[in-house]
C-alpha cells in the first residue's frame, strides 16, 4: 500500500477575480463545472482533475512507473495529470478587504510527493489573473510563500502555532531580524 | 565548505553575569577559564550535556568512524559517558556587543557538529535553560542556509522557524527598505488557516 500525502496551496484572490479563476481552471481542467460561488455558499468541495506542467517528473520516471501510481495520468511529454484534487474556498474579508481563499488540496502519492513543484503552476495562475498571494501548506507545518502581489517569493515559517498570535509573530520576525542581522554585520 | 551553525543568544548587557554562572555549571573548563568563562576570552567551550541518542551516535561515529585515529580508538564508548553525561566541544565561542545588548554565540566547528546541534534535544535543552537562567530576549538557532528557528521569545520556550531570506534582505540590503508586508500577510492568512478555518 502506498501512503498518500495531502498539500495544499493556497490561492488569495479578489472576489472581482473569481470569474477569471474559474475561467482558467475550466480551460486548464477540460471542464465545466466549477462555481466557487456555490462552493463558498455551500461549504462545500469540488473535485477536479488538475493538469500542470511537471516535465521534471515525466523525464524523471518511467512511464510506466507513473502509470501505475493511482490517480496520476500522463498527458504528454510535460504534463501530468492529478485525478485527484479537492478545491475548497472560504471568504476571507475579514483578512483581506473584499477577498476569497481558494484551496486546491492534492492527494498525493508519497513516492512522487517531493517530486512535484507546485510554483510552476502557481506561476501560470499568476499570468491569468491578479492574485493576492499564493502560498502551500505541507503537513500543517510549514507554510511557503510562493507569489505576493505578483512578486516571486520564497518564505518559509513553520511552527507557527508555537507563538500566541499574530502580534507576537511579527514582533517575534522583528526582533529575530534585529538580532541576528547583528550576528551577521560584515 | 563546511557547515557551521550556530545558537545566537541574545541578553541585555547587565546580564553578563548570569551566563557566566551558567557555563561554569554547564562546561568543562580549562584552567584560563575557571575564574570566568566569558572574560577568559578562551573561544572554546566544551559543554556537558545529558547523553541522547543523537549525541551517542556522534561519539560513536566522531570517535570511532575513521574521523580520529590514534588515542581515541582505545577508549570505549563508554568512557566517555559517566552518569549519563558527557562533553561535546569545542564549540567557538564569542561575545558581540550592540544597541546596549549582547549577542552570546555558539558556532559549531564542522558539518558533524552542525548536523548534531540541529537534531539533539539534549543540546537543545541546554541552550533554553542558558536563555531561561540569563532571561535572555531571544535565543535563535541559526541552522546556516537552512532556516533560523526561533527558540526563546518572552521568557517562553517556542520553536518558530523561518527561511533566511526573509532576515537576508534586511541583513544585505537594509538601503532597499525592505518590506514586512508579504510577511505579515503570509502570517495572518496562515495563522487564521490554522486556527480559525473550521471544514
Amino acid at each position: 500500500m502506498s501512503r498518500i500525502y495531502e498539500r495544499s496551496l493556497i490561492i488569495i484572490i479578489n472576489k472581482d477575480e473569481i470569474s477569471a479563476f474559474e475561467k482558467f481552471v475550466n480551460e486548464q481542467f477540460e471542464i465545466n463545472r466549477l462555481n466557487i460561488f456555490n462552493i463558498l455558499s455551500s461549504a462545500d468541495n469540488c473535485l477536479v482533475s488538475l493538469e500542470v506542467s511537471q516535465s521534471e517528473i515525466v523525464k524523471k520516471y518511467s512511464t510506466q512507473f507513473l502509470n501505475s501510481i493511482k490517480g496520476v495520468e500522463i498527458k504528454d511529454e510535460n504534463k501530468l495529470i492529478f485525478e485527484y484534487c479537492n478545491i475548497f474556498a472560504r471568504d476571507v474579508s475579514h483578512l483581506f478587504k473584499n477577498h476569497v481563499e481558494i484551496e486546491l488540496l492534492l492527494s498525493i502519492d508519497h513516492r512522487i510527493q517531493t517530486d512535484i513543484d507546485y510554483r510552476i503552476f502557481a506561476t501560470e495562475l499568476a499570468k491569468s489573473l491578479k492574485i493576492k498571494m499564493t502560498y502551500m501548506i505541507t503537513d500543517f507545518e510549514h507554510y511557503d510563500l510562493i507569489l505576493h502581489n505578483r512578486d516571486e517569493l520564497k518564505i518559509r515559517i513553520s511552527n507557527i502555532e508555537s507563538l500566541n498570535n499574530e502580534i507576537e509573530l511579527i514582533e517575534a520576525i522583528k526582533l529575530m531580524t534585529e538580532n541576528v542581522a547583528a550576528h551577521n554585520k560584515p | 565548505m563546511g557547515l557551521n551553525s550556530t545558537y545566537i543568544i541574545t541578553i541585555e548587557k547587565h546580564k553578563l553575569n548570569r551566563v557566566n554562572v551558567y557555563l561554569k555549571n554547564n562546561c568543562r573548563l580549562n584552567e584560563k577559564q575557571l575564574d570566568s568563562p566569558i572574560m577568559s576570552k578562551d573561544g572554546c567551550m566544551v559543554l556537558l550535556l545529558e547523553v541522547d541518542s543523537c549525541i551517542k551516535k556522534y561519539i560513536r561515529n566522531y570517535y570511532y568512524g575513521g574521523r580520529f585515529s590514534g588515542n581515541y580508538q582505545d577508549e570505549n564508548l563508554e568512557d566517555r559517558i559517566e552518569n549519563n553525561q558527557t562533553s561535546i566541544g569545542c564549540v567557538d565561542f564569542s561575545i558581540e556587543e550592540f544597541n546596549n545588548k549582547l549577542n552570546i554565540k555558539f558556532v559549531c566547528v564542522a558539518s558533524s557538529m552542525s548536523h548534531l546541534f540541529a537534531e539533539s534535544t539534549s543540546i537543545r535543552k541546554w541552550f533554553i535553560e542558558l536563555c531561561k537562567f540569563a532571561e535572555a530576549e531571544t535565543g535563535i538557532f541559526d541552522c546556516e542556509n537552512e532556516y533560523f528557528e526561533l527558540i526563546w521569545f518572552k521568557n517562553k520556550e517556542c520553536h518558530l522557524q523561518i527561511s533566511p531570506e526573509i532576515l537576508y534582505d534586511f541583513k544585505f540590503y537594509p538601503e532597499k527598505k525592505p518590506s514586512l508586508e508579504p510577511i505579515n500577510d503570509l502570517l495572518n492568512a496562515s495563522f487564521d488557516y490554522a486556527y480559525k478555518h473550521k471544514r
